[in-house]
């Protein structure tokens, strides 16, 4: 089944933030500065990725409705 | 959120949200897939940041978290010290700080957005003890001079210390002292605070059973 170009990126937008989620769930069981290293370098990241990864795709769907369509 | 299972849980089902939007993307195609879409992908992700990111700085606060950097331990080690004339050993063991955050309660700055100065300088001390250059235990400086403000912030108003017989054995020391003309820590009168210089030689409270 052929997906349209906001359904691609709101798989990987969703992957990235199921990454930054599941780093977060580890760096909460840490209590050590790396635990908190990891939560405010990876995790904060990859998850303020995935967000402006979905807000890119449905901006980008919206410019350019038929071009989505024809995909 | 205290518990962290709770936060755990609430993640574990932002995670199985997300899950079914990246296994069935054509959900979105509806009105309402796409309200769903951007509450999973924006309005949850951003709870479960703010939620993380608040419990990792209380966690950041507590004794624990400072004393987990290897070249902190002979610090910990301090305020085990059996002495009462070692400042932040008494202080620590008979809470005059909570001891689950000791270090933070003496070395944050109780100024307008100290908290905040606090914890950019713990950035800086991340940064240093894993990228950069650690320096000796024995060779760690405050930043600036310790600031009487920090003990005033507790000690002010105290009877123990407004009517403390060196406090007030000269009219102008008081004012000097909250002026932090005079500091609380100088040669004389609180000086030894962590003394590690003499830590091998020390005899050390064993804690409360």
């Amino acid at each position: 089944m052929a997906t349209s170009l906001l359904e691609r990126r709101i798989q990987i937008a969703g992957t990235v933030l199921l990454l930054g989620l599941i780093v977060e769930v580890f760096s909460l069981f840490g209590k050590g500065a790396l635990a908190f290293l990891v939560f405010a370098g990876l995790c904060v990241t990859l998850i303020v990725a995935g967000i402006l990864l979905y807000l890119h795709g449905i901006v980008s769907s919206a410019q350019h409705p038929r071009q989505d369509a024809e995909r | 959120m205290e518990n962290p299972i709770i936060l755990v849980a609430f993640i574990g089902l932002c995670i199985a949200l997300i899950c079914v939007f990246v296994l069935r993307p054509g959900i979105t195609a509806t009105r309402g897939g796409k309200v769903m879409v951007f509450l999973v992908f924006f309005v949850l992700p951003i709870l479960c940041l703010g939620a993380g990111f608040s419990r990792k700085m209380d966690q950041s606060k507590s004794t624990k978290f400072c004393l987990s950097c290897h070249i902190m331990e002979p610090y910990g080690k301090s305020l085990q010290i059996d002495d009462p004339m070692h400042l932040a050993a008494s202080h620590f063991q008979n809470h005059r700080v909570p001891p689950d955050l000791a270090c933070y309660t003496c070395h944050t700055n109780y100024a307008m957005f100290g908290g905040m100065k606090a914890k950019f300088g713990g950035l800086r001390h991340i940064y240093v003890y894993y990228l950069g250059k650690p320096p000796q235990p024995a060779e760690i400086k405050l930043y600036e001079p310790y600031n009487n403000r920090e003990c005033l912030h507790c000690h002010a108003g105290a009877r123990s210390f407004e009517e403390g017989a060196v406090h007030t054995s000269d009219p102008a020391l008081m004012a000097a002292i909250k002026s932090n003309q005079t500091s609380c820590i100088s040669s004389g009168c609180h000086q030894t605070v962590h003394d590690l210089a003499t830590l091998n030689e020390q005899k050390f409270w064993k804690g409360a059973d």
